[in-house]
């Protein structure tokens, strides 16, 4: 009677279980900002393939920052023709248009690839111009100075051949400010105590002759080619710094009697802003969008990263892209 | 394809796996003793703490109740999501004797409410609370039986109940590549639930002045889910009918194996001492053998075969290479615990009171390298209650009890430092908060 009873008893419970779809797991989990990152659809962008294009130019070299009133700033350079000028748009937090690329250093030429950071109450850009990395100050972001001096030039003895250009700038957790830039396929390193200087070269491996670069240019096939790095500094939680260069990089190579060509947007990072490891897989891979170039990246609170680049929009002419990391975010960003 | 995830949709939630008991305790009493209860536990809950606990019952007990565990899982800072476990707890025992020796029968289960199971197989790199979320959303089933061969030596043993997978799905057919409505697939697919047992026993001894020790043994066990797939057919490149157009004959195979479910061996060690009527107190200590944890990440081989014409100017696509796995290599475990309870006597009735502490290291090593199974030790404080209704009347002869518990498992901040600083996780910082509680009603005729 009492078995009975207790089958019963069992039957009852069990048969109010379900055979439901399991969960897709725990959510919200860390993540490295490595990638790879999505690039964000037309419908996600209100119908646009680019967040910036212009029907006469191409706009390149993007570097997005939050501004002063919760809006972002994106930073591009302009080409129309031969000729190179540094603008400023505003978007909103769902990257749409709110002001148009307007040049923000008149009368200056062949200016590119903007770096603009927070200095205090100010604002600074470091920019490529002539082979060189120049500053120029703002209060308001909107009306930049251009100083005389350049902040860095190329120095052949310390293997920068053939010009210096692309830089970024990040303020690190200890109030330094760590410079990268390209030169002759690589990408370096330089420390500084002010975000205009003066830069100390840094040797990313000491123990070999002469100086080592933090994203090394190979000349063997596949070549590879490093440019237009981005990098950022981030205090992690559990209290170390992490660097980390986002950069195109560009490998080429013979296949089958050809000449092969792969351009990706590529991940170094390192715990010392000195010893650099480069991540096995892109961030951005030439099937996420061909080829992509120039980055510029926004870290969106402490798992959401938001990847600018140069792409192609509609026509053809290369405009700003963006993508965005994990997969599953979406816009509008948070802050 | 869509068969296949299909396949894997209705079966993965069909394995019966192991039990929530290890991380959120048995039923009310137990778990508001933080554990501590083999060396004297007697009452249907028995079977999982200590078998041999049956045979100190004195009459029919029955006991149903209902656990809820709701984790506050987190890595730096955010709420992981972690799920819910809860589900019905009870179970049954039947003293009596045989040949003239006290013996005892009984019956224990935890049955989940949301579902009867839950299988997930992440990558291996995938960050998650390995021994949470999954883990604890269990069924178990266990049945035991105990003796008393001597007036103060109990002895019991008995069997869990589980069930393993396996389960193929296969596909034959022509595929049209130019027309795929002229596709003609067949799709047949077998499962097989196959029960799983281990083992589980214990003794427990009176040794006078209210002392009593005890022990228990629980086996490991270890359940499954295989899934074979395969394709075979063709695949026709213009008009089915066209003697001139491509087929091409191929054989696609896919087998996966998955780990769904872990439990170490087990050996727990207890001591009781019944103070005086009122005062109580045990201790335990279980040794627990994770060191043979195996990864859960799903194993694939696929195999494909094409028989592509020559000149046709086709590749045959590359295949996934076999999953290659870290070894995880966690590590043995022992966990102290400590149960104080105070029964306090109200009229013929009586209220017990009862706390619990015990301490369970994580068996996870530092996470340097490419996996990132978050976890970290656990304090677990618990409280509890107990009211006992003697002499209700003529239809209840022995007594009714009510018991609630309620716990804190505490998951102290771990930091997780990785080598590669590309790795794709990156450091972070887990800790946690698990509050769990529960309710049993119980009938013991004596």
């Amino acid at each position: 009677m009492i078995r009975r009873a207790v089958v019963c008893a069992l039957v009852a419970v069990a048969s109010c279980g379900t055979l439901e779809v399991p969960a897709v797991g725990d959510t919200d989990l860390p993540n490295n900002r490595t990638g790879p990152f999505r690039v964000l659809s037309q419908e996600e962008l209100e119908g646009r393939r680019c967040i910036v294009e212009s029907l006469e130019s191409e706009v390149e070299d993007p570097d997005i920052v939050l501004g002063n009133h919760g809006e972002y700033w994106l930073f591009s350079t302009r080409v129309t023709g031969a000729r190179r000028e540094i603008t400023r748009a505003v978007l909103t937090p769902a990257l749409v248009l709110r002001e148009a690329p307007n040049p923000v250093l008149p009368g200056v030429d062949d200016a590119r690839s903007p770096s603009v950071v927070r200095d205090g109450e100010g604002w600074r850009m470091l920019f490529a111009r002539g082979g060189r990395v120049e500053v120029a100050d703002s209060d308001d972001g909107a009306r930049w100075r251009v100083r005389s001096a350049p902040v860095l030039v190329a120095d052949p003895s310390a293997g920068e051949r053939g010009g210096i250009g692309g830089p970024s700038l990040t303020e690190d957790p200890d109030g330094r400010w760590t410079l990268a830039y390209e030169s002759g396929g690589s990408v370096w390193i330089a420390r500084a105590p002010r975000p205009d200087g003066p830069f100390e070269r840094v040797d990313v491996d000491p123990g070999r002759a002469g100086r080592q670069p933090a994203l090394a240019a190979r000349a063997e096939s596949p070549t590879i080619a490093h440019a237009h790095p981005v990098i950022r500094s981030e205090r992690l939680s559990t209290g170390r710094t992490i660097w980390r260069v986002y950069a195109r990089t560009t490998a080429e190579g013979l296949l089958d009697g050809g000449t092969t060509t792969e351009q990706t947007l590529s991940l170094a990072a390192s715990y010392d802003g000195v010893r650099f490891t480069t991540a096995a897989s892109p961030a951005l891979s030439g099937r996420g969008e061909t080829q992509p170039d120039a980055p510029g990246v926004l870290f969106d609170g402490p798992t959401r990263s938001l990847l600018l680049f140069s792409g192609g929009c509609a026509g053809g002419r290369r405009g700003v892209r963006a993508a965005i990391y994990p997969a599953e975010a979406r816009l509008p960003l948070t802050r | 394809m869509r068969a296949l995830v299909l396949a894997v949709t209705l079966l993965a939630p069909a394995t019966a796996l192991s039990n929530p008991l290890d991380m959120y305790g048995f039923g009310p009493r137990g778990a508001a003793l933080g554990g501590a209860v083999a060396a004297d536990i007697a009452d249907p809950t028995a079977v999982y703490y200590n078998p041999a606990g049956l045979a100190r019952l004195r009459g029919l007990s029955v006991e149903v109740g209902y656990q809820y565990a709701a984790p506050t899982l987190r890595t730096d800072g955010r709420d992981n999501g972690v799920e819910a476990s809860h589900g019905v707890v009870g179970g049954v025992a039947a003293p009596g004797r045989v040949f003239g020796v006290p013996f005892a029968l009984g019956v224990a289960f935890h049955i989940p409410d949301a579902r009867l199971s839950q299988v997930l197989t992440p990558v291996q790199t995938q960050p998650r609370w390995e021994l949470y979320g999954v883990r604890t959303q269990r069924l178990f089933i266990g049945a035991a039986v105990a003796i008393t061969p001597l007036r103060w030596l109990h002895l019991g043993g008995g069997i869990a109940f589980m069930a393993s997978t396996e389960g193929s799905i296969e596909i034959s057919g022509r595929i049209s590549a130019t027309n795929p409505d002229t596709s003609a697939l067949t799709h047949t697919v077998d499962a097989d639930l196959t029960a799983v047992r281990y083992a589980h026993f214990g003794a427990q001894a009176e040794l006078g002045r209210g002392v009593s020790l005890g022990v228990a043994y629980r086996d490991e066990f270890r359940l499954s889910l295989g899934l074979d797939a395969a394709l075979q057919g063709q695949i026709t490149i213009g008009p089915a009918s066209n003697p001139r157009s491509f087929s091409i004959p191929g054989a696609y195979a896919l087998r996966s194996q998955t780990l769904t479910a872990f439990q170490p061996r087990q050996v727990v060690a207890s001591a009781a001492w019944q103070i005086n009527p009122r005062w109580r107190v045990g201790v335990d200590l279980t040794w627990n053998q994770w060191s043979r944890y195996e990864d859960p990440t799903a194993a694939l081989e696929v195999t494909l075969d094409l028989d592509i014409p020559p000149g046709l100017g086709v590749a045959t696509p590359s295949v996934p290479a076999p999953t290659a796995r870290v070894p995880l290599r966690f590590h043995d475990t022992l966990t102290p615990r400590i149960g104080i309870s105070y029964d306090a006597p109200l009229g013929r009735h009586a209220l017990a009171l009862r706390a619990g502490y015990h301490w369970d290291p994580s068996p996870v090593p530092d996470q340097r390298g490419v996996t990132t199974l978050i976890d970290a030790d656990r304090h677990v404080v618990s409280l509890g209650l107990g009211l006992t209704l003697r002499r209700l009347g003529a239809v209840i002869p022995g007594s009714v009890s009510i018991q609630a518990y309620a716990s804190t498992q505490i998951v102290p901040a771990r930091s997780v430092e990785k080598d590669n600083p590309t790795d794709r996780t990156g450091d972070f910082v887990a800790e946690g908060l698990v509050l769990s509680g529960g309710l049993s009603a119980g009938v013991s005729f004596r």
